[in-house]
C-alpha cells in the first residue's frame, strides 16, 4: 500500500481523501436521519437550503463584486412558482378562499423536480431582466436599486390575489423537502459552483470585482457576464426558494421582506465573501446558532433577577457578532480562501505530501 | 503596409473642458509610434478615446478601416487592440497566471454550459490557453512567480506582467501608458530592448506615451505632441527635439 501511493502522482492522494469524504458523508447523512428527531432534522434540513442561499449571494456580492440586496425577491418567485404548480387543484381551492384563482393556474399539478426547476428557471428569468436594467449601476446604488425590486417583488405578490392568494399565502403545501432532496440539491449546487468558479467564467467574474476597467479591457463583456452572474444567481435563490416552499409547507409574502436577504448576507459575510468553503461553514455555523441561541428568547435567569423574556434577543447576539467580525476581521471566516487538502497539511492537521507516503497516507 | 489605426478630427469635451482637440493620429502596420507631452494634455484621454474607455464628441477613428466609435471596449479589444494603464491595474486577487488566463477568455470561444461541466472540448481550451499563458510568462520573466498574487509583485515586474497580459489578448496594435514609469535607467534600457523584441516577435503595432525621452527617442520613428488637447507637432524624433512650439510647451517661453 506505501509503496504503491509513493509512486502515484501526488493528486491520487487527495483524490483517495475526497472519496473517502464523500463516503463519510453519506453515511453521516444515512446515521443522522436514523438517529435524530424530527425537529432536529428539520434545523439540519435548513442548513442545507441556507447553504444554496449563502453561495448564491456569494456568487454575485463575493465573486463578481455586485453589491446586491435582491435576493429574498429572487427567492420568493422561486418559493411562489414551485409552490403553485405542486398544489393539488383540491388544495388550491381549499387556499384561494377570498379571489379564486386564475382558471389558467387551476388544474396544473406538477411533481415536485419540474415544478423546483421551472420555478428556479423563472426566478433566473426575473434576475436575468432585472439584472439588464439595474446592472448598469454600481456599488451603493446597485444596493439600493436591488433591494427595491426585491420589495416590488414582495408587493407585487401581496397584490396578485388570483395567483398568489395575497396576503394569506399558500397553506399545506406538500412536504417534498427530504433531508435527501435538501443536502443532494445543496451538494450538487455546491459542486457546480466550484466548478463555474475554477472555469474560464469564474476567472472573468473576479476579474470584474478586481478592477473592472481592466476587465473590459482585456475583452471580458463586463456587462453580459455581470447579467450572466445575476441570472445564474437569482436561478440558485430560486431553488432554494422552492426548497423552503416544501420545507416550511407554508409560505406568505411577509417571508420573503428585505430582512431575509440580511439574514443570508450575514453568513456570507461570516464565512468570507469570495469564498464557497466560508459560505458552506457559515450557513450551517450560524443556522445551528440561530436554534441553540433560542433561549436568549425566553426568561433568562441571570442570577441576581430574572428577565420574562425578550423576543429578538438572539439577533443582538448575531448583531454583534457581525460588528467584531467586521471591525477585527473584515474578510471572515476564510477570506478567499478555499477548502483543500494540501491548505489541511499546510497547518498540521494533515501529513505533508512529502511524508504522506511515509505515514500510509490517511 | 496600410494605416492600421487612423484618427480623424477627434474632440473630446468634458463639460467647457476641451481634453483633446482635433486629434490627427495615422499610424502604419508595423511602426512604433510615440505620443508624449506635458502633464495633462490629453494622452491617456487619447488612449482612451480609441481603445472605447471614451466616447469622442465628434470626429471618426478607424482600426483597419473599420469605425470603431461607439463600440464598447471589449468588442474593441476582441478587433486586436489592447493597452496597459498608467496607474497599474492588475486583477489584484488572483495569481500572475491567472490574469493572464482572464484575457485570454475572450479568444477561447467556450460557453458557460461546456466551461462548467468541463466538457473535453473545454478542457482541451484550457490547456491550450495555460500553455499559451506560461509562454508568455516567460518570454516577460515571470515564470517563478505564476502562483503569487499579482499586486505581491514588485512594480517593475508588475508592469511587465501588464504587458504580457496585454498581449494575451492576441492584439495587432499595443497601447503602452508609460510603460517607463519609475524605471531607473538601467530597467529603461532594458524596456527599449524589450518593447522591439515584442514588436517583431507578436508582428505588432505599437504607440506609447512616454516621459522618459531616452526611451521614446530610442525606440519610436514618429511621434506626435499634445499640448492642452492640441496636437502642437508631429514628425521624426530630431524634428521634434528641435521645434520651437515643443520647446516651448515643456520649458516655457524663455
Amino acid at each position: 500500500m506505501n509503496t504503491s501511493l509513493s509512486k502515484k502522482p501526488p493528486m491520487s492522494r487527495d483524490k483517495i481523501l475526497t472519496l473517502c469524504a464523500a463516503v463519510i458523508g453519506l453515511v453521516l447523512l444515512f446515521v443522522f436521519e436514523e438517529l435524530f428527531d424530527r425537529f432536529t432534522m428539520q434545523i439540519f434540513k435548513l442548513c442545507a437550503i441556507n447553504i444554496i442561499l449563502a453561495l448564491s449571494l456569494n456568487l454575485i456580492n463575493g465573486f463578481t463584486g455586485l453589491f446586491s440586496l435582491g435576493h429574498a425577491g429572487f427567492m420568493a418567485v422561486g418559493a411562489y412558482t414551485c409552490a403553485i404548480l405542486t398544489m393539488s387543484p383540491e388544495q388550491k381551492e381549499i387556499n384561494f378562499v377570498l379571489v379564486p384563482i386564475a382558471p389558467w393556474l387551476a388544474n396544473v399539478h406538477l411533481p415536485f423536480v419540474p415544478a423546483l426547476l421551472i420555478g428556479g428557471l423563472f426566478a433566473g428569468l426575473i434576475g436575468w431582466i432585472l439584472g439588464v436594467i439595474s446592472l448598469r449601476l454600481r456599488d451603493d446604488y446597485l444596493a439600493i436599486a436591488t433591494l427595491g425590486f426585491s420589495e416590488i417583488i414582495r408587493v407585487l405578490l401581496t397584490n396578485a390575489q388570483s395567483v398568489t392568494n395575497g396576503a394569506l399565502g399558500l397553506k399545506g403545501l406538500p412536504r417534498f423537502t427530504t433531508m435527501w432532496w435538501a443536502w443532494g440539491s445543496a451538494i450538487l449546487i455546491t459542486l457546480f459552483l466550484v466548478l463555474l468558479i475554477k472555469s474560464s467564467y469564474g476567472r472573468a467574474f473576479k476579474s470584474i470585482r478586481d478592477n473592472e476597467i481592466a476587465a473590459e479591457s482585456m475583452g471580458i463583456d463586463v456587462f453580459g457576464m455581470k447579467v450572466l452572474s445575476f441570472a445564474i444567481s437569482s436561478f440558485l435563490a430560486g431553488i432554494a426558494g422552492g426548497l423552503l416552499a416544501h420545507y416550511l409547507t407554508t409560505i406568505d409574502p411577509k417571508q420573503f421582506i428585505f430582512l431575509k436577504t440580511f439574514d443570508i448576507l450575514l453568513i456570507v459575510v461570516l464565512g468570507g465573501v469570495g469564498s464557497i468553503t466560508g459560505s458552506v461553514v457559515a450557513a450551517i455555523v450560524v443556522t445551528i446558532s440561530m436554534e441553540a441561541l433560542r433561549f436568549l428568547d425566553g426568561p433568562l435567569n441571570l442570577g441576581f433577577m430574572t428577565t420574562s423574556g425578550i423576543p429578538g434577543l438572539r439577533m443582538v447576539f448575531f448583531s454583534a457578532l457581525l460588528m467584531v467580525v467586521v471591525i477585527y476581521r473584515q474578510q471572515g471566516l476564510m477570506g478567499k480562501a478555499e477548502f483543500s487538502w494540501d491548505a489541511l497539511s499546510k497547518i498540521g492537521l494533515l501529513p505533508r505530501r512529502g511524508s504522506a507516503a511515509e505515514k500510509g497516507g490517511k | 503596409m496600410g494605416s492600421l489605426l487612423q484618427t480623424i478630427e477627434v474632440n473630446k469635451k468634458f463639460g467647457g473642458l476641451a481634453a483633446v482637440t482635433t486629434l490627427n493620429m495615422d499610424v502604419q502596420d508595423g511602426e512604433i509610434v510615440g505620443l508624449i507631452g506635458p502633464n495633462g494634455a490629453g494622452k491617456t484621454t487619447s488612449f482612451n478615446l480609441i481603445t472605447g474607455v471614451y466616447t469622442p464628441t465628434s470626429g471618426s477613428i478607424q482600426f483597419q478601416g473599420q469605425e470603431i466609435i461607439g463600440m464598447k471596449p471589449h468588442a474593441i479589444t476582441r478587433l486586436g487592440v489592447a493597452r496597459t494603464f498608467q496607474n497599474i491595474r492588475l486583477f489584484k486577487e488572483m495569481s500572475v497566471l491567472d490574469n493572464i488566463l482572464v484575457a485570454q477568455h475572450m479568444r477561447m470561444g467556450t460557453n458557460v454550459l461546456e466551461a462548467t461541466l468541463r466538457l473535453p472540448s473545454y478542457i482541451k481550451k484550457e490547456r491550450h490557453i495555460h500553455e499559451r499563458a506560461r509562454a508568455l510568462l516567460e518570454e516577460v520573466g515571470l515564470s517563478r512567480h505564476e502562483q503569487d498574487r499579482a499586486t505581491s509583485l514588485p512594480y517593475g515586474k508588475q508592469r511587465r506582467l501588464e504587458i504580457a497580459r496585454a498581449l494575451a489578448t492576441e492584439p495587432k496594435l499595443l497601447f503602452l501608458d508609460e510603460p517607463a514609469a519609475g524605471m531607473n535607467p538601467q530597467e529603461s534600457v532594458e524596456l527599449m530592448d524589450f518593447i522591439l523584441k515584442i514588436r517583431d516577435q507578436f508582428n505588432l503595432t505599437i504607440v506609447l506615451i512616454e516621459h522618459h525621452m531616452q526611451v521614446v527617442m530610442g525606440v519610436c520613428k514618429r511621434m506626435y505632441v499634445l499640448d492642452y488637447g492640441v496636437t502642437i507637432a508631429h514628425g521624426t524624433p530630431e524634428e521634434i527635439q528641435n521645434d520651437p512650439k515643443v520647446i516651448e510647451a515643456y520649458l516655457g517661453v524663455g
